[in-house]
Parts: structure tokens; sequence; C-alpha cells
């Protein structure tokens, strides 16, 4: 098998970081309208913020699914 | 009883964090019962629909689309969702897919040039939200991959990860336990996805 490349789509890494950021501000119960306004208007500014929420959310919800014993 | 909307995440989330190995098969085939499903979105509806026709309205204007059928849609789409009980924050989920609803919307009036008779389809089923879940850890060498990724981890980014995401500690907590601050413990989780990701994304 070749050596794998990373997707010529993949998103910048510094964004993957910003919508994580986004995430674990949002995410937790006591996120106020405030920040989740913010929240929005990031999403809106472009489609790759998006993209890139879209993917660090996948990833943080499947991970979650992982058993702690296992570590 | 009246149960305040705030306390239905945390409500919702128990149920995740009580699941263990043995029953999650079970879980995955009937997460949420459609009753109880139903009662939290309207509990949000009530507490939350107002702020969001008032986001909608100042980062879209007043449409068209009105901001309420923008912010109805969105609850429809919450209804929608078949593992709220393990899943995201519905708030989070609210706000993200009525600007998603919203911006692909505002796409579809400037193609078709405000045409009345396109308005009604503005929220067609196969607009993105919610989007079929995706797999990630859909096969064997994929799971060890991913408890891989984690164990290579330095130890406080690796704890980090398994207080707040496996165990369900929130940020604040995790910080106490490991001794360090609570913005040390978003850094780590920031880091911590981004090699999860970066494991993942070479395929």
């Amino acid at each position: 098998m070749s050596k794998p490349e990373r997707d010529a789509h993949a998103l910048p890494d510094p964004l993957l970081d910003e919508a994580m950021e986004w995430l674990l501000r949002v995410e937790p119960e006591g996120a106020t309208p405030d920040e989740l306004n913010a929240f929005g208007q990031w999403l809106a500014t472009d489609d790759q913020h998006i993209r890139a929420y879209e993917k660090v959310d996948r990833y943080w919800h499947e991970f979650g699914k992982l058993n702690r014993v296992d570590f | 009883m009246r149960i305040t909307p705030d306390s239905q995440p945390a409500q919702m989330t128990g149920n995740r964090r009580r699941q263990s190995k043995s029953d999650r098969s079970e879980l995955d085939r009937k997460p949420v019962r459609n009753a109880d499903s139903k009662r939290i979105v309207e509990c949000l509806y009530d507490q939350f629909f107002g702020q969001l026709v008032g986001f909608l309205r100042s980062t879209f204007g007043a449409g068209p689309p009105p901001p309420e059928d923008l912010a109805q849609a969105a609850f429809e789409r919450l209804l929608g969702v078949s593992d709220l009980d393990e899943s995201r924050s519905p708030k989070a989920f609210l706000w993200r897919t009525a600007t998603n609803l919203a911006i692909s919307a505002h796409r579809r009036i400037d193609v078709d040039s405000r045409s009345k008779s396109q308005l009604r389809t503005l929220f067609s089923p196969t607009d993105s939200y919610p989007s079929a879940p995706e797999r990630v850890l859909d096969s064997r060498d994929r799971l060890n991959r991913a408890y891989e990724v984690i164990l290579a981890m330095p130890k406080q980014r690796r704890e980090s990860f398994l207080l707040v995401r496996i165990d369900g500690l929130s940020q604040t907590d995790a910080a106490s336990r490991l001794g360090i601050s609570r913005p040390a413990v978003s850094k780590h989780l920031v880091r911590a996805t981004r090699d999860i990701i970066e494991a993942f994304d070479y395929e």
C-alpha cells in the first residue's frame, strides 16, 4: 500500500482548533444565549467554519463511546 | 412537576453516562422514548424559541424566510434526532441547525431570484440537518487506532480527554482533579481532538 496522503480538502489545523474551542464553549449545558449567538455568527461567517465544526463534533461524539476500562 | 429546561441536558447526559458496555447495543437501537424526546423538545421550545428567533433576525434579517419559520424548522429537526439522550447539547444543535437552514435558504433564494413559489420548498427534507450520522469507529481497525492515538498522547492531554469525554466530568472538575487550570484543560482537549483527527484524516 502506498503511503497515505492527507485529503487535499483537509481543513487547516487552526480552523479545527477554533471549531473545537467553540464546541467546548457551547456544548456544556451552562452555555449562555450570548455564547450561542456568537457561536451561530461564527458558523455563519464561512462555510469552512461549518465544515470544521461538523468534523470536530463528529469525532468528539464518536469517541465518547469508548470504554474507560480499555485505558 | 415543572422541570426547568436547563435541567434537561444534564438528564440526557446522565443517561449516556450510565450506559455500560453490556447495554450499549440495545441503547443504540432505541436511544430515547418518543414521549420523553417530545417533552424535552417542548421544554426547550418554551424557553429558547424567542431567543433563537432573536438571533436569526439579528444575524440574517427579517427574511424571507421569516426567522420564526427557520426557528420552527430547527425545532422540528431536533424532534427528529434519534439519539437525543446520548448526543450533543440540544441548544447548540438548535443554533447550529437554524444557522445552516438560514444559510441554505438564503442561498436558494439568491439562486431562484426570490420567486414566491420557491419559498415553500425552502426547508426541503434534503437540507443538511441533521445529516445521517457518519460512523468514525466502524471497524475493529479504526477502533484500535482510536485507542492507540489516545494512549500515545502525553499524560495530561490524555487524562484531560478521558476525564471529560469518557468519564463525563465538566472541564472545571477535570481541572481540579488534575491540579491544572480550566483553560489548560480546554487547551489539552483541543490538542487531543486535533491528534485524533490527524490520526484518522490520512487515509
